[in-house]
């Protein structure tokens, strides 16, 4: 499903990715761990475009996406959430959603003045699965509040619904768990979960909370300064002593 | 018509012309977040631009080619637009404050282009522009005739900036002034929406200019000078960005009080000049509204988009 | 060579007043505006000192200084500091910064009066130098003491504790804050250097020419493409897009209708920001 070989990235004298090679296979739930500053976040910004990498390939669906410009990304079906929570603060929750959505015809500025109806009828559909989203999460109360109203864990939620408007193929999630009480934590799994198995979502997530990793997560991969340390399923990674030496050494 | 009704109805239009300006502005910066320093080279433009199309052919200036009134208000539309276009292509990616400095910068040579090439323009002495149906009724009623003519061009622009704000469209120039980020992770083409933005609003300046030009029937390069950019300024950040009605009243407060500033002179002594004065007041009013109440008098409306009207 | 001699004259002054105000952009985080009317205020206080109390020149321009910086440093307590505090961005700050501007200036036209006004000096007639350059003896003076005041102000930036710690606070102010440097004393000192720099740039360009209200606003676009082509924060930098905007603008009219000059400071100025927005000589990048 998407593939990084030999991706390389620096920053000034950092090299934040230093070579890093692994593949993701459709509907698994593939784990991205690794202590502090790894890189794990750049590998992220470089999937979906925000930055242009230094070398390597990246390749999602079988097509190259490294030189896209980020906003085309979401149009292959991925999409993504920010490790540091970016919720449209002076917007309502529901609008927060409806402005996912991919190729609404109502951005054109000649459609909004001038074909009234099939934008109406496009917003009717979009404000429809909005509300199915907030019904999933199970926050619909919250529909019109100010999104900047909102806790952290909420904000969380609202990322991870953000991403569920645009269908995609394929999500990644940077630490949706982080700041997250752990009743809504194990909500937010049983999203994850649900949304693999009912709809073939593929998930990329990275996380720090150990024991979640190791029970949502299949295959995970390790990286660490930059580059893929390990990769295999959760007893492989807990049995490496490489991943082992990382964590301690570092 | 006596002096006073006379004098409201110049006070009005004149803030009708301030009114478009603040549509233009906050289509720019309201909804946005897209800095224009620029305003008054558009302005400058739309103005020149529909004096030369509907001028009577004059050896001293451009034109005039005679054309009709809301010909002219096109053409001026489509020439800032185009101006609008050349200036955003290359420019538009930069951050906002380097993009304040490069439009400022734009404004003042759009100026000295106007104040240079006097073949064209007429330099600084100014050139005349024409009253538009003149004919239509007695001399004495046309002020009162071209303020209803000007109400209606600002009408039709509310209604259409409402529209075009109140949809997706506008709720994804929402979107990315609040986070240019996540409009990017939306499959949002961020530098085109800002192009669009810039080169509407600042068509919606040289309408503005071209309104204005037909109302004074004489303009120079010391009707556009940067300080006009700021009272717009004023006026949107005041009156509450990202609220149309609330820039209209802000436009029509700010001008109230320029106009009112004039009566001061009766109260000063001898020597202050009240240009001084009001330009003093513009500049206090700016730090204040960012000092204490930068989200302006009206706030923004809570949906961004109504286009279901629910 | 007439115009070549023309644009260093020029280019001093840019220079001069481009060091302050490329310290002030980046320590302060934003674009100052208000800095126009810092060397509107610089030339008018040493005119009232020189024409009217009877002062020599050089005390009054030295004299006119500490005014000015007093000035700047009470309308930041006033202003810029509460918007530090409430954590306004460089935009706010831009904004008021232009309010301060269109104030300050207005004050100088209630003050002083909106007449063109000059220093009453004996106007001494221009030296002939080799292939029929003139320069007048106040342009030497001020070529002279442009260059004089750069030395001052790498002595100062280079050899004192203020001035180093002001460098690493332009240089990256997480890390100046880290290393324990107290922020609010280095941004007390860059309005004093600020005031310095503007007084001497304003008082250098009236007395090359004339003084009026708006000198400091037509200065500040040629300014501003020196801070942003030398790098905004570097001083050095700024010196050197000094000179270069400077001789750049006269040398240009010989080609073009001189009214354009302010026309290519900003078309260097815009190429600069689109290919390399962190200036000739790096650093810059971020106001
Ligand atoms: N935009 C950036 N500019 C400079 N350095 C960066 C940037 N983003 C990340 N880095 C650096 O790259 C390294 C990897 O960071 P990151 O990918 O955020 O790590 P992780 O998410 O694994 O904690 C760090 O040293 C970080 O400081
Ligand atoms: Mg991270």
């Amino acid at each position: 499903m998407l593939e990084v070989i030999g991706l390389q990235k620096s920053f000034g004298g950092i090299r934040a990715v230093n070579g890093c090679t692994f593949e993701v296979e459709r509907n698994t739930i593939t784990g991205l761990i690794g202590p502090n500053g790894a890189g794990k976040t750049t590998v992220f910004n470089l999937i979906s475009g925000f930055f242009s990498p230094d070398g390597g390939k990246i390749v999602l669906s079988g097509s190259r996406i490294d030189q896209l410009p980020a906003h085309r990304v979401p149009h292959l079906r991925l999409a993504r959430t920010f490790q540091i929570t970016r919720e449209l603060s002076k917007m309502t929750v529901i609008d927060n959603l409806m402005v996912a959505p991919l190729d609404q015809m109502g951005e054109t500025l000649f459609n909004s003045w001038f074909r009234i109806p099939s934008v109406k009828r496009q917003e009717r559909k979009i404000r429809e699965k909005a509300l199915q989203v907030l019904e999933f999460l199970e926050i619909p109360d919250l529909k019109d509040e100010y999104a900047s109203n909102l806790s952290g864990g909420q904000k969380k939620l609202l990322e991870f619904g953000r991403t569920m408007m645009t269908d995609p193929e394929i999500i990644l999630l940077d630490e949706p768990g982080a700041g997250v009480n752990p009743t809504l934590m194990k909500k937010l799994n049983g999203y994850i979960e649900r949304l693999r198995t009912d709809e073939g979502v593929t998930f990329f997530l990275i996380e720090h909370d150990m024991d979640l990793v190791m029970k949502l997560c299949d295959p995970i991969i390790v990286m660490n300064e930059g580059k893929v340390l390990a990769q295999g399923t959760a007893r492989e990674i807990q049995e490496n002593r490489k991943v082992l030496d990382a964590y301690l050494g570092g | 018509m006596s002096g006073a009704v006379g004098f409201l109805v110049f006070f009005l239009t004149y803030a009708v012309v301030y009114g478009i300006l603040a549509l233009g502005l906050n289509i720019q910066w309201g909804f946005t977040g897209l800095v224009n320093f620029g305003v008054a080279g558009f302005f400058a433009v739309g103005a020149y631009i529909a004096a030369f199309m509907t001028g009577t052919p004059s050896p001293y200036h451009l034109g005039g080619f005679g054309l009709p009134f809301p010909v002219g208000l096109l053409i001026a539309m489509g020439v800032s637009g185009i101006f609008a276009l050349i200036l955003g292509f290359p420019v538009i990616r930069l951050r906002e404050d380097y993009l304040a400095i490069v439009t400022i910068g734009f404004a003042e040579i759009v100026r000295l282009i106007i104040v240079t090439e006097k073949n064209i323009t007429k330099g600084p002495y100014g050139m005349g522009v024409i009253k538009p149906y003149k004919d239509l009724v007695p001399a004495s009623y046309y002020s009162l005739l071209y303020l209803g003519i000007a109400l209606l061009v600002l009408a039709i622009l509310y209604v259409a900036m409402e529209r075009a704000v109140r949809s997706p469209w506008g709720r994804a120039l929402r979107t990315l002034r609040e986070d240019e980020r996540v409009a990017i992770a939306f499959g949002k083409n961020v530098n085109s929406f800002k192009l669009q933005v810039l080169v509407l609003g600042s068509m919606i300046f040289g309408l503005a200019g071209a309104v204005f030009g037909h109302f004074f029937n004489f303009i120079t390069p010391n009707h556009f000078l940067p300080m006009e950019t700021f009272l717009v300024w004023v006026m949107v950040m005041a009156g509450g960005s990202g609220n149309n009605i609330g820039v209209l009243l802000g436009a029509l407060a700010v001008r109230g009080l320029w106009e009112g500033m004039m009566f001061l002179s009766d109260v000063l002594p001898r020597g202050i000049q009240i240009g001084a004065i009001r330009l003093a007041v513009i500049g206090l009013l700016l730090v204040l509204v960012v000092m204490v109440k930068p989200e302006g008098i009206l706030g923004e409306k809570k949906t961004a988009s109504d286009i279901l009207g629910e | 060579m007439q115009l070549i001699v023309n644009g260093i004259l020029m280019g001093a002054i840019i220079s001069i007043g481009a060091v302050g105000l490329t310290l002030v952009s980046r320590i302060l985080h934003f674009f100052y505006f208000g800095y126009a009317a810092m060397l509107v205020y610089g030339a008018y206080l040493t005119m009232t000192l020189f024409n009217d109390v009877g002062l020599p020149l050089l005390p009054s321009v030295l004299i006119s200084l500490p005014l000015l910086s007093l000035l700047a440093i009470l309308i930041d307590k006033i202003t810029f500091k509460n918007l530090r505090e409430r954590g306004t961005g460089p935009f706010g700050m831009m904004v008021v910064g232009i309010g301060l501007e269109l104030f300050l200036r207005s004050s100088v036209r209630l003050l002083w009066g909106s007449d063109v006004m000059r220093y009453d000096l004996p106007i001494r007639r221009a030296i002939v130098f080799p292939f029929n350059v003139r320069i007048t003896p106040n342009q030497l003076v001020i070529i002279s003491a442009a260059f004089a005041l750069m030395i001052l102000l790498h002595v100062f930036l280079d050899q004192t504790k203020i001035g180093k710690a002001m460098r690493a606070t332009a240089d990256n102010i997480d890390l100046a804050r880290v290393r324990g440097i107290d922020t609010e004393r280095v941004i007390t000192w860059t309005w004093v250097i600020a005031s310095i720099s503007a007084g001497f740039a304003g008082f250098f360009l009236a007395l090359d020419t004339r003084l009026v209200p708006i000198m400091g606003w037509k200065l500040l676009l040629p300014l501003f493409a020196a801070v942003i082509l030398g790098g905004v924060g570097n001083p050095y930098g700024a010196l050197a897009g000094g000179m270069i905007i400077g001789i750049s603008q006269e040398v240009s009219a010989g080609f073009i209708t001189p009214t354009y000059k302010p026309a290519v400071a900003f078309v260097i100025m815009t190429i600069t920001l689109l290919i390399k927005p962190s200036g000739l000589f790096g650093r810059g990048g971020q106001g």
